[in-house]
């Protein structure tokens, strides 16, 4: 029962999903349609519960290192206070709050943005460190790559008019291409591992290993 | 220079995820530790708003029992805090993984394959009888099944090209989009913060 009933109750659930969507719409059918849709306004709200898990984690985890008195202690310190006011001042007052908006606006926003735009050193460093134009194909991947940076950069365009074009047909000829057979493989891939959790043969999302 | 102080904690925290690329330090580790705190405390609001709109607010001002189904599942999943009774929250993933299940495999079959494959046999240009061949020769690069020889071998060839003018274009359109990032970094600290740039 702890373990066949959730496989069951997923089964039926993803079935009668993937029934809602193929099915046409008509009056025999409109109970799929339905629990289609009421299931799939259950998931936002699970999931939102889901996310409330990954926060006590986060904070049991920086708690037991406070608590401990870690070396790091005043890094979780600074996490589960800046962690707490957003929740409490959040949900006390409204995400349009003139604090709630200051720690969003000031400190998340950029952070985040710098976050992602510090990472193209690291693509870069990395690309350097292991890009070694040996092979044919290595020398297709630096070349594209280089083309493509220099047509969406305006000094690719200032060197020759030829960068933005070829870096255009490049994304939207061989790029589609490529992409569209990986995205084919990998819904046939979705498929199959959806067959293979019908039958009970996969387990591991809820945490048993077979 | 300016006088905003939003402005100033933003830059400074700006400079102290930056300050990470020559090595760690105790700035960034200090902006590092607001990010994540921040991002948690902001996905536990935005979490409590979805809840609150969408099963709380229908269930006791419009009567809706129903959605006190999602959430019992939603509080069940707390279960796996309790020694003994981990196990009951099973059910409410076993309910979580089948909806995204159902949601990936309706999209998978659906977007991701028939349509792909209706969209690249519509063959009128130059382009699209290119992009047809390129697609057969990247699948067929896939294919593990069974070699291929004599003169159909260059097919999965052609296709390992292909595959790597594809990883080259989004290598170079992620580094590229990460600059532009930097770029609108570097423009808001000399800018809106020093004002030493317009």
């Amino acid at each position: 029962m702890k373990t066949s009933l959730p496989v069951a109750i997923m089964t039926v659930i993803a079935l009668l999903i993937i029934l809602d969507f193929f099915v046409v719409d008509s009056a025999s059918v409109q109970w799929i349609k339905q629990s289609g849709l009421v299931l799939r306004s259950w998931g936002i709200v699970i999931s939102a519960f889901a996310m409330g898990l990954g926060a006590v984690n986060l904070l049991r985890r920086h708690v037991v290192a406070i608590s401990r008195r870690e070396t790091d202690a005043f890094y979780s310190i600074l996490l589960v206070g800046s962690m707490i006011v957003m929740i409490v001042v959040g949900i006390a007052s409204g995400s349009t709050s003139p604090v709630y908006d200051f720690l969003f606006s000031n400190i998340l926003s950029p952070a985040s943005a710098t976050m992602y735009a510090s990472i193209a050193f690291y693509i870069v460093t990395a690309a350097y460190r292991s890009f070694s134009a040996r092979s044919l194909e290595s020398w297709v991947l630096l070349l594209t790559a280089v083309i493509v940076m220099l047509g969406k950069a305006p000094i690719g365009a200032a060197i020759s008019g030829i960068f933005p074009v070829a870096s255009d047909w490049i994304e939207s000829i061989p790029n589609t291409a490529g992409m569209r057979a990986i995205m084919m493989g990998a819904a046939l891939g979705v498929v199959s591992n959806a067959i293979k959790m019908f039958l009970g043969l996969d387990r591991t999302y809820l945490g048993l290993r077979d | 220079m300016s006088l905003d102080m939003g402005v100033w904690v933003a830059g400074l925290v700006t400079l102290a995820i930056l300050s990470h690329v020559w090595k760690e330090n105790p700035f960034y580790r200090i902006a590092e530790h607001l990010y994540v705190g921040i991002s948690a405390g902001h996905a536990v609001v935005m979490a409590w708003g979805n809840i609150r709109d969408t099963a709380v607010k229908p269930l006791t001002e419009e009567g809706q029992f129903l959605w006190i189904v999602p959430i019992v599942l939603g509080i069940l999943l707390y279960a796996r805090y309790f020694k003994g009774i981990s196990w009951i929250a099973r059910f409410p993933v076993a309910v979580m993984v089948g909806i995204g299940t159902g949601v990936a495999v309706s999209g998978a079959i659906h977007g991701d394959f028939s349509q792909q494959i209706s969209a690249t046999i519509k063959v009128g240009s130059v382009n699209e009888i290119l992009l047809l061949v390129f697609v057969i020769a990247s699948l067929s690069y896939f294919f593990f099944s069974r070699d291929l020889k004599g003169p159909l071998s260059s097919v999965p060839q052609l296709g390992k090209v292909v595959l790597m003018v594809a990883f080259g274009a989004a290598f170079g359109t992620t580094v590229m989009g990460r600059m532009a990032l930097l770029i609108g970094r570097i423009q808001f600290i000399l800018g809106d913060w020093l004002g030493v740039m317009k």
